[in-house]
C-alpha cells in the first residue's frame, strides 16, 4: 500500500462511524492473526499455580544468598576476529535495511524492514538472548562502526582527546526514553508499520547513538545509553551462558541478573518494558475498547481531528499503563520498608529491581511468541525479496506462512509455561537479594511479603490479558 | 524448616497443582460454550443505529455434520461500517457475505482466501475453518477491516 492508498484508507475509515477499524494497532497489522483468548479454566489454573509457587517458595526456598556471589567458568574461548565479523554482519543487515526501507515496496508485508523490526529484532532477539547470552552486543551495528569510526580516528590522528566521563545522573534514562519512543512508533503512531518511516528513524536513532558515543564513548555509551543495547543486554543477563568478545562462560541460572547493578533510570526502563507490554496486551480487551472510545470523545471534543486524537488516546493509554506498573512495583518496594526503616524507597526499589527483568522477559514472550511464531516465517521470502519488488535471490521469494504449524492449545501452554517461570525467577531473585540485605531469619521473609503480592499481580495481571482477548 | 518439611510443602504444592489441573480442565466430551456457532456482532464504536440493521445479526455457520444447504439461514453480511465478528469452532465451515460499494477484493489473512467483490455486488465466501486463531478479513484494496474470524480449537 503505498502513501496515497493508506491516506485514502484513513480517510475513508475517518468516514465510517467505526472507529475501531482504524485503530493504529500498527504491528499487529503485520500479522493478520491474533492469539485465541486463554480459556478460562486455564486462567484459573495457571494463577493458582502462581500463587502456590509464591508461597511455597516463600517458606522453603535457600536459606544463604547464593547468587550474587556466583563466579562464572570459562568454557571456551573465542578467536580475535569474531567480534569484528559479527560487527560486520550487523553493520551489512543494518544498512540493508535502512536501503529497504527508501527503496523498497512501501507494502509493510512487502518489504523487510517491518519484519526485521518488530519480529526478528524486537522479538526474536530477547528470545536468542534467553539463550545464548547477549548475541546483540557483537552484531550491534552503532557499536561496530562506532569501534571501527574510533580505530581509524586513532591511527590517523594519533593522539584522541578522552571523551566526557559518563554523568552518574543520566544512569540508564536515555536507555528508558528509547524504548518508550519505540513503543510509541509500536502501538501509539498510526504510520509505525510504515517502511519508508522506519528507515528514517532508524537513521534518526543511529545519528543520536554516534553523537552519544562521541561524547561520552563507545563503551559507556553502549552500556547506558543504547537503548537497544541495555534492553537486550538486560534480558541476556538470565541466560546460562555468558558472552564476551574473547571467551563463552557459564554461570549458575540467574546469577547473571542477580549480579546487575541497578543504576539512575533502570526502574524506570523496567517499568517501560513491562508497562508498553501491558499495554499492548491492553488493547485487545474490551475494557480498553470502552476506555479509547471515551478518551477519543473527550480529545474529539477539545477539537482534534480523529488521527491525532486516536494518536492521543494510545498514548494515555500507554503513559498510564507504565505509571501504574510504576506505582505498583514502588509499592512493594515501600512494603520492604516495614522491616527496614534504614533505607527510602527508591533505594530498596534500586535494590531489588532485578526481580524485574525475568519478569519483563515473561511478558515479552508471553504476549509475542504467538506473533513471533508465524510472522519470523516471513522471512523466508522477505530475504529472497527484500524490497518487495518481485526478485528471488535464493529462490524462497514464493514461500508462504503456515499457520497450522503450532496449534491454539501450544500457544496457550507456552504462554503460560513462560509466565509461570518468570514468575519463579523473580521470586528467586527477590528472595535472594532479602538474605543478602537481611540474612536468614524473619526479617528476610517478612521483607518479601508485600513485594510478593506485586510479584503476584504482575503476573496475573499477564495472565488476566491474555484470557481477554477480544 | 527441615530438609524434609521442605521436601514435603513442594510435594504438596505438586500434588494441588496436577490435580488442580485435572479437576479444571474440560473433558474433550464438553460441550464447550463456544460451541454455540452463532456469529456475534462486536461493535465497540456502536455505529448510528440506521447502519446496525438487526438483520445482520444472523447465524453465520452450522456444523459440518448437520449441514442441510436448503435449511441454512442467511450468512452475515460484511461491510465497510462495522467490524462483524464470526465465531465457529475448528473444523467448522465458514460462510459470510460481503459488499463493497467501491468494488474491492475481499481477504481473509491466515487462510489467504480472496475473492473479488465487483462494486455494488454481494458476493458469498464459503471455506473449512482447519486454522486457529482470530484472523482479519479485510476490503485488500482500501485496507478496511471489514471482519474478525475467530476459529476456536
Amino acid at each position: 500500500m503505498n502513501r496515497a492508498a493508506l491516506t485514502a484508507a484513513w480517510t475513508a475509515s475517518a468516514a465510517c462511524a467505526s472507529l475501531v477499524a482504524a485503530t493504529p494497532a500498527a504491528a499487529h497489522g503485520l500479522v493478520g492473526k491474533q492469539d485465541l483468548p486463554i480459556p478460562r479454566w486455564m486462567f484459573a489454573w495457571s494463577a493458582t499455580i502462581v500463587l502456590v509457587i509464591s508461597f511455597v517458595g516463600l517458606a522453603a526456598l535457600w536459606t544463604k544468598p547464593i547468587l550474587v556471589a556466583a563466579h562464572a567458568k570459562r568454557v571456551i574461548g573465542l578467536p580475535a576476529l569474531l567480534d569484528p565479523l559479527l560487527g560486520a554482519i550487523g553493520v551489512a543487515w543494518f544498512a540493508l535495511l535502512i536501503y529497504a526501507g527508501f527503496a523498497g515496496s512501501q507494502v509493510e508485508t512487502a518489504n523487510l524492514v517491518p519484519t526485521s523490526v518488530y519480529v526478528m529484532f524486537w522479538v526474536g532477539i530477547p528470545m536468542l538472548s534467553l539463550v545464548f547470552g547477549d548475541v546483540f552486543r557483537p552484531l550491534n551495528p552503532w557499536r561496530a562502526i562506532g569501534r571501527f569510526t574510533g580505530w581509524i580516528v586513532q591511527k590517523a590522528m594519533g593522539d584522541v582527546p578522552d571523551p566526557i566521563a559518563y554523568p552518574t545522573g543520566l544512569g540508564h534514562w536515555p536507555a528508558a526514553i528509547g524504548i518508550f519512543l519505540f513503543a510509541c512508533l509500536e502501538l501509539v503512531y498510526s504510520d509505525g508499520t510504515d517502511p519508508s518511516h522506519l528507515a528514517a528513524l532508524i537513521v534518526a536513532y543511529s545519528v543520536v547513538q554516534f553523537l552519544g558515543m562521541a561524547i561520552f564513548g563507545v563503551r559507556p555509551w553502549c552500556a547506558h545509553g543504547d537503548a537497544f543495547g541495555v534492553y537486550f543486554g538486560l534480558f541476556a543477563t538470565l541466560s546460562f551462558l555468558r558472552l564476551s568478545p574473547r571467551a563463552i562462560a557459564r554461570r549458575v541460572p540467574l546469577s547473571g541478573t542477580a549480579q546487575v547493578v541497578p543504576i539512575a533510570g533502570t526502574i524506570g526502563l523496567l517499568c517501560v518494558m513491562i508497562g508498553s507490554t501491558s499495554f499492548d496486551g491492553f488493547t485487545s480487551t474490551e475494557v480498553w475498547r470502552t476506555m479509547a472510545d471515551w478518551l477519543r470523545e473527550r480529545y474529539l471534543d477539545i477539537g482534534l481531528s480523529l488521527r491525532p486524537a486516536v494518536e492521543l488516546t494510545f498514548l494515555t493509554g500507554l503513559v498510564l499503563c507504565t505509571a501504574a506498573i510504576s506505582a505498583l512495583y514502588l509499592l512493594g518496594a515501600r512494603g520492604i520498608r516495614t522491616v527496614d526503616r534504614t533505607r527510602t524507597t527508591m533505594e530498596l526499589a534500586r535494590k531489588f529491581a532485578p526481580s524485574l527483568i525475568p519478569i519483563a522477559l515473561a511478558y515479552v514472550l508471553a504476549h509475542y511468541f504467538g506473533m513471533f511464531a508465524y510472522q519470523s516465517q516471513a522471512m523466508a521470502f522477505l530475504v529472497s525479496d527484500p524490497l518487495g519488488r518481485g526478485s528471488d535471490l535464493f529462490g524462497t521469494a514464493s514461500a508462504t506462512i503456515d499457520y497450522g504449524w503450532i496449534s491454539a492449545t501450544a500457544i496457550w501452554y507456552v504462554q503460560i509455561t513462560v509466565l509461570v517461570l518468570g514468575h519463579a525467577a523473580g521470586l528467586a531473585l527477590a528472595h535472594d537479594r532479602a538474605l543478602e540485605l537481611y540474612g536468614s531469619g524473619r526479617k528476610a521473609t517478612q521483607s518479601q511479603y508485600w513485594m510478593l503480592g506485586v510479584m503476584i499481580t504482575f503476573t496475573c495481571l499477564a495472565l488476566w490479558l491474555l484470557s481477554n482477548v477480544d | 524448616m527441615s530438609r524434609t518439611q521442605r521436601t514435603a510443602l513442594v510435594a504438596a504444592a505438586l500434588v494441588v497443582l496436577v490435580a488442580g489441573f485435572f479437576v479444571l480442565r474440560p473433558s474433550d466430551n464438553d460441550p464447550t460454550p463456544t460451541a454455540d456457532t452463532t456469529a456475534q456482532t462486536v461493535d465497540a464504536a456502536a455505529p448510528p443505529a440506521s447502519t446496525q440493521a438487526t438483520d445482520t445479526v444472523e447465524q453465520a455457520t452450522t456444523r459440518t455434520t448437520t449441514l442441510k444447504p436448503e435449511a441454512q439461514p442467511k450468512a452475515p453480511l460484511l461491510t465497510t461500517a462495522k467490524v462483524t465478528e464470526i465465531e465457529v469452532e475448528k473444523g467448522d465451515t465458514v460462510r459470510f457475505r460481503a459488499v463493497s460499494s467501491a468494488g474491492d477484493e475481499v481477504h481473509v489473512h491466515g487462510y489467504d482466501i480472496s475473492k473479488d467483490a465487483p462494486a455494488g455486488k454481494t458476493i458469498s465466501m464459503s471455506f473449512k475453518a482447519d486454522l486457529e486463531g482470530i484472523f482479519e478479513i479485510e476490503f485488500e484494496h482500501s485496507g478496511t477491516e471489514i471482519g474478525r474470524l475467530k476459529v476456536t480449537p
